[in-house]
């Protein structure tokens, strides 16, 4: 799942879906160092990529 | 096989309504949009007379339709029979037709060509991000993102084989779509979903769309992407905008349930 979710990973209107079993956003994988942000404050995230298992464990950590 | 896999807001290509230019979340804006709202409610009511109709002279009036140049932010689009008319001296706009059933039109947002410079940016965004599958958000229209794939991605040496994009449910052209180098074998719209409000009226769930790509891969394996934007925080009561994102999130959830895990053969 992708796009502009309009919130933040912490907010409460976004809590059920990122808490989704098996559902993974790859910003906040561990194979990612550094800040975190999408927004152009360089401070917020609200744009997200979630996906499965099987594609979170064979993430390569390549994000810009 | 590795995929890159990119999610971009693009803020319109080509055009954007005007009212949007203006800096993101603006109090400005959201005033307009909140006036518009309020008019597009008033201008379906089955008769203007009395306070609706009072409500929305001043609102026309408001944004100067009685002047010679209107604002530049909305028009009404009067197809079959007036709204509204000028009064010869200038001074105002007089109410005309009795209620919904007696004139056919609708406010449109006008659209203002996007920075040229800001368009050309967002191309080398995506050739610097160089993913094989792309879901865009706020994008005007599939043609539109046709034309910005052969005429600014081309000549980047940038190739998407495919594009797709279904309109969705927002009216001022923001809606969600896809590029890919592989075949988009189907796609499912959510527009319809509905939920039914404590008034028992049924609503859309999404603002836009929470679009289902089905992408074919090499080697016969299936990408589901699930395209979204949920509502924003910008316009409109912050709690009422909470929960519309908390259903939509919510409704996304159950939708890539559905999709995603049975096929997950990586």
């Amino acid at each position: 799942m992708a796009g502009d979710f309009n919130d933040a990973p912490t907010s409460q209107p976004l809590a059920g879906l990122l808490a989704t079993p098996n559902l993974f956003d790859v910003l906040s994988s561990n194979k990612l160092n550094g800040a975190r942000w999408t927004y152009q404050d360089a401070k917020d995230q609200i744009d997200y990529l979630l996906v499965s298992k099987a594609l979170n464990d064979k993430l390569d950590a390549d994000i810009m | 096989m590795t995929i890159r896999i990119g999610t971009y807001n693009v803020n319109n290509l080509f055009e954007r309504a005007a009212i949007m230019q203006l800096e993101g979340f603006s109090p400005d804006s959201a005033a307009v949009l909140q006036d518009v709202q309020r008019l597009n409610e008033l201008l379906a009511k089955d008769s203007y007379s009395g306070a609706t109709g009072t409500e929305i002279k001043a609102l026309l009036e408001k944004y100067d339709f009685h002047k010679s140049k209107p604002n530049r932010w909305f028009t009404i689009n009067e197809i079959r029979n007036k709204l509204f008319s000028v009064k010869q001296d200038g001074s105002g706009v007089t109410i005309v037709a009795k209620g919904r059933p007696s004139w056919l039109g609708w406010v449109e947002l006008l659209r203002e060509g996007v920075n040229e410079i800001s368009t050309q940016n967002t191309a080398q965004v995506m050739k610097a991000v160089a993913a094989d599958v792309l879901c865009l958000v706020e994008v005007e229209d599939r043609l539109t993102l046709d034309r910005f794939n052969k005429n600014l991605l081309k000549p980047l040496k940038v190739q998407y084989a495919h594009n797709l994009l279904i309109d969705g449910n927002d009216d001022r052209g923001i809606d969600v779509g896809l590029l890919s180098k592989f075949e988009i074998r189907s796609v499912r719209s959510d527009i319809d979903d509905t939920f039914t409000a404590a008034n028992h009226q049924k609503f859309p769930i999404f603002s836009r769309d929470c679009a289902e790509y089905e992408v074919a891969l090499p080697g016969g394996k299936t990408l589901w992407i699930l395209c979204n934007h949920f509502k924003s925080k910008g316009y409109g009561n912050q709690a009422s905008n909470d929960t519309k994102r908390k259903r939509q999130a919510d409704a996304s959830g159950k939708s890539s349930d559905g999709l995603i895990w049975p096929q997950s053969s990586w």
